[in-house]
């Protein structure tokens, strides 16, 4: 599979505060890569440093194999997405709109207008002014103009806002088919969970500017429906870690200052427990986790300090 | 390239669709079809007073007041006669005066000359008594106390005077001039350069006016008196290497530009006179300040719907988030910028000239489309004529120049502050406030770092078009205080737009837009 986009060691800094930190990852064409973060974790951040609206600080982007600072019109001419909410110039129709997009790009033609108009399901309502639009139609102007030059990359911050469920649903299937049949490399962001997991192949989280984790959904759902976590306070963690490593490596599900998330079933907690206090950790508890999707998100983004 | 005009193009479609742009173009059509018709408004108005005739019974009836006013004097004189004693001859000598200009005034009351005006039969007439009272007061001597020279100007001055009869009666124009010739030739305070001078007038006066004939009252007067003394005057300065040169408040050395100008003005005012262009009647000033007041106010709303589009064409993209799919497009930073930039001097050209095409239309449906006047000019000492048409066309587009001073002080604002109302708040304040503050400053501050304001150089129109008695100032009224050329002006304005742009593209390619 080739990386069509690419993400290198990116950081921005905005005054004194470090907003994304030294993210790398790659996303590959015909999946759709899932970018899961709470508020204010730095997704809409690294989605604007990927498509123009700020500057990269350190680190390079490259899609589809063009660096974004030095070939930054070819680069961008591969990628297509919803920032936040979609803006579109309100006193023109819809149609106009798209007509004045299509401009900037190479290769629309009148029949591809047609067509995305179509598949967006706007041909009764493409003609009005977007103002009097409502939210979940600006979604899916917004929506037709991000796919209307056919882009290798497609990039939608929180795509489900302001959507019905239908609308939701609608959106989820047209993002699987555009992945998986159309080769298009699709990048979602959300802090909704459930909608990742019945939507993305891939997904990355991220908090406080920081990727954590970078797993395929299966991955992240078996860590959460497979043995429960326990989380083991114990002191230092860092020689505990080096301790469970040989036997236990592809349990750990995260590390913190104070603690280590094992995926481990009912009967496996005593031999750990064992080894701990043997090598002269000291262990204070020993807690299980609730056994969920939600949970494991939160405990992978919230939960205390990250070391890792 | 192909980008470049995609963003062009769709600048266009975001602009033609904006009702602030429709309104505006209609405001100004309306104050300009507004300002002709109340210009025509006053023009009927004062036509149908009829101020000229009442302005003529005025006159003659000045005329007949002063003749009364000498005949008292007349009287008072002649009483006191009676009891006077010593002073006998001087009261003498004032009453033949005095009757001197009661034969004047009753003369020209037969014949029907107004004594008040310049028609050359008045100034004929003057000339006519003042060589009578002269040849009356030689004669009142004993023959033999006179000498030679005295009995020779007796006899050239009665020569002038049947001959100047002969002019009044005869109403013989030519006559009078190759008398004044004679009395300029016979003047011994002049040189012979000077004497040319007054004879090239004289030959001038004849060429352009065979009859001699002028319109005089004050509502309807040709100025060609007024041109040929600018003319002379000129000649004069140019004589002497010393004078006035329009602009200045001092007489001063003429340098190698100077004389260039002055005998440039001479040959302007010359062919005007030969052309027939020297009708400065009540209509013709009404026409023109309606022609000058309808393009200024055209202008004054061509600033304000500039200055609305440049400052928002930024910020109020990033204010309501369509900045985002510029952004998206891809296209580097600077390019949208530029079609921004493009897309505001195509509306800068297309308002000019639709300014143009309804202060025409709006001229020529209330006064007349056969009304205009040609602009005449001259250069290396050869008159040319601009047809009206194409002179106003120009004349517009020097106007457009503080137009796009302001657009692009707007438009940068636009992208520094990005904030709609304080960029168009301040430029507006700018445009009002820019000429006075100025002002104030040339009138305090002392040193040449005034001329390098841009307010200082902003009336280019008036050097452009020096020949112009139309001038529409948008500009600065500083062009008199400061005394700059035309290249310089341009110059600094070039700069300060170059300034102005660059801090634009600076700040938009670099700062980043969330």
């Amino acid at each position: 599979m080739e990386a069509v986009l690419k993400i290198n060691n990116v950081s921005k800094t905005f005054g004194s505060k470090k907003v994304v930190s030294n993210v790398s990852f790659e996303v590959y064409a015909g999946e759709v890569f899932g970018f899961l973060g709470p508020n204010g974790a730095g997704k809409t951040t690294t989605i604007k440093m990927i498509m123009g609206f700020l500057g990269i600080d350190e680190g390079q982007v490259y899609i589809n194999g063009y660096n974004l600072r030095k070939n930054y019109e070819k680069a961008m001419s591969d990628i297509g997405g919803i920032v936040e909410n979609p803006e579109m110039y309100k006193d023109l129709s819809g149609r106009v709109n798209l007509n004045m997009y299509a401009r900037t790009h190479d290769g629309v033609t009148k029949e591809r207008i047609e067509d995305v108009i179509n598949i967006v399901g706007m041909q009764n309502r493409i003609n009005e002014k977007v103002k009097k639009y409502s939210l979940g139609m600006k979604q899916r102007c917004g929506l037709a103009q991000a796919i209307l030059h056919k882009p290798k990359l497609l990039i939608l911050d929180e795509p489900t806002n302001g959507l019905d469920p239908v609308g939701i649903r609608e959106l989820r299937d047209l993002l699987k088919k555009l992945a998986h049949e159309d080769n298009i490399a699709v990048f979602v962001s959300s802090h909704m969970l459930s909608e990742m997991e019945l939507m993305c192949d891939r997904v990355g989280i991220i908090n406080n500017g920081k990727l954590l984790y970078v797993k395929p959904i299966k991955e992240l759902i078996e860590d959460a429906t497979g043995a429960p976590v326990h989380r083991f306070f114990v002191e230092p963690a860092t020689r505990a870690l080096e301790l469970l490593k040989p036997n236990y490596e592809k349990l750990i599900r995260a590390a913190f200052v104070d603690a280590v998330d094992i995926a481990v079933e009912r009967k496996d907690v005593p031999p750990i427990a064992k080894l701990l206090v043997s090598n002269d950790i000291s262990l204070y508890s020993i807690f299980k986790l609730e056994n969920s999707l939600e949970d494991a998100f939160i405990s992978i983004t919230g939960g205390g300090n990250p070391i890792a | 390239m192909r980008r470049l005009c995609a963003l062009y193009l769709n600048e266009m479609t975001k602009i033609t669709h904006k009702i602030s742009v429709i309104i505006m173009l209609f405001i100004m059509a309306a104050l300009v079809f507004g300002i002709g018709g109340l210009m025509l408004f006053s023009l009927k108005m004062s036509t149908a007073n009829n101020i000229q005739n009442n302005n003529d019974t005025w006159q003659t009836q000045n005329n007949q007041q002063q003749l009364q006013n000498y005949k008292t004097q007349l009287a008072d004189i002649q009483a006191k006669e009676k009891t006077a004693g010593a002073d006998l001859a001087n009261l003498q000598m004032q009453e033949q005066s005095l009757k001197n200009q009661i034969d004047m005034f009753q003369y020209a009351a037969d014949n029907n000359i107004n004594m008040n005006s310049q028609e050359y039969r008045a100034v004929a007439m003057q000339k006519l008594f003042t060589y009578k009272d002269t040849v009356s007061q030689l004669k009142s001597y004993p023959a033999e106390m006179l000498t030679d020279k005295q009995k020779k100007e007796i006899a050239t001055d009665q020569d002038y005077i049947t001959r100047l009869q002969k002019v009044i009666d005869n109403k013989d124009y030519a006559a009078y001039i190759v008398i004044s010739n004679e009395i300029v030739s016979n003047n011994s305070d002049l040189t012979d350069d000077q004497k040319q001078i007054e004879k090239d007038m004289n030959a001038l006066r004849l060429k352009i006016n065979p009859t001699g004939e002028t319109n005089n009252s004050i509502y309807g007067v040709d100025n060609t008196e007024q041109l040929i003394s600018q003319i002379s005057s000129n000649k004069y300065s140019l004589l002497n290497n010393f004078g006035y040169v329009s602009g200045s408040q001092t007489a001063k050395s003429l340098t190698t530009t100077d004389r260039e100008k002055l005998s440039n003005d001479i040959v302007v005012n010359t062919y005007k006179l030969e052309n027939g262009m020297v009708k400065v009647d009540n209509a013709s000033a009404i026409r023109n300040s309606a022609q000058v007041t309808m393009m200024s106010f055209g202008l004054i709303m061509m600033v304000i719907l500039m200055m609305i589009l440049a400052g928002g064409c930024v910020s109020s993209e990033i204010s309501t988030g369509s900045i985002k799919s510029l952004i998206i497009a891809p296209v580097r930073r600077w390019k949208i910028l530029f079609a921004k930039f493009l897309s505001l001097l195509t509306v800068l050209i297309v308002s000019g000239l639709f300014l143009y095409g309804i202060s025409i239309l709006a001229y020529g449906i209330f006064f007349g489309f056969n009304t205009v006047t040609p602009y005449v000019f001259a250069s290396g000492g050869t008159p040319h004529v601009m047809n009206y048409y194409l002179f106003f066309l120009a004349k517009i587009f020097v106007n457009l120049l503080p137009v796009l001073f302001y657009m692009v002080l707007a438009f940068m604002l636009s992208v520094v502050t990005r904030n709609t109302a304080a960029s168009v708040g301040i430029s507006i304040a700018v445009f009002f406030a820019g000429s006075i503050v100025s002002s104030l400053i040339t009138a305090f501050a002392k040193g040449e770092w005034v001329k390098f304001l841009p307010f200082s150089n902003m009336d280019v129109t008036g050097r452009v078009f020096p020949y112009d008695t139309t001038l529409a100032m948008l500009g600065g009224t500083t062009a008199g205080a400061v005394s700059t050329t035309i290249a310089f002006s341009l110059i600094t304005i070039a700069v300060f737009l170059l300034l102005m742009g660059y801090t634009a593209f600076d700040s938009f390619t670099r700062r980043d837009i969330s």
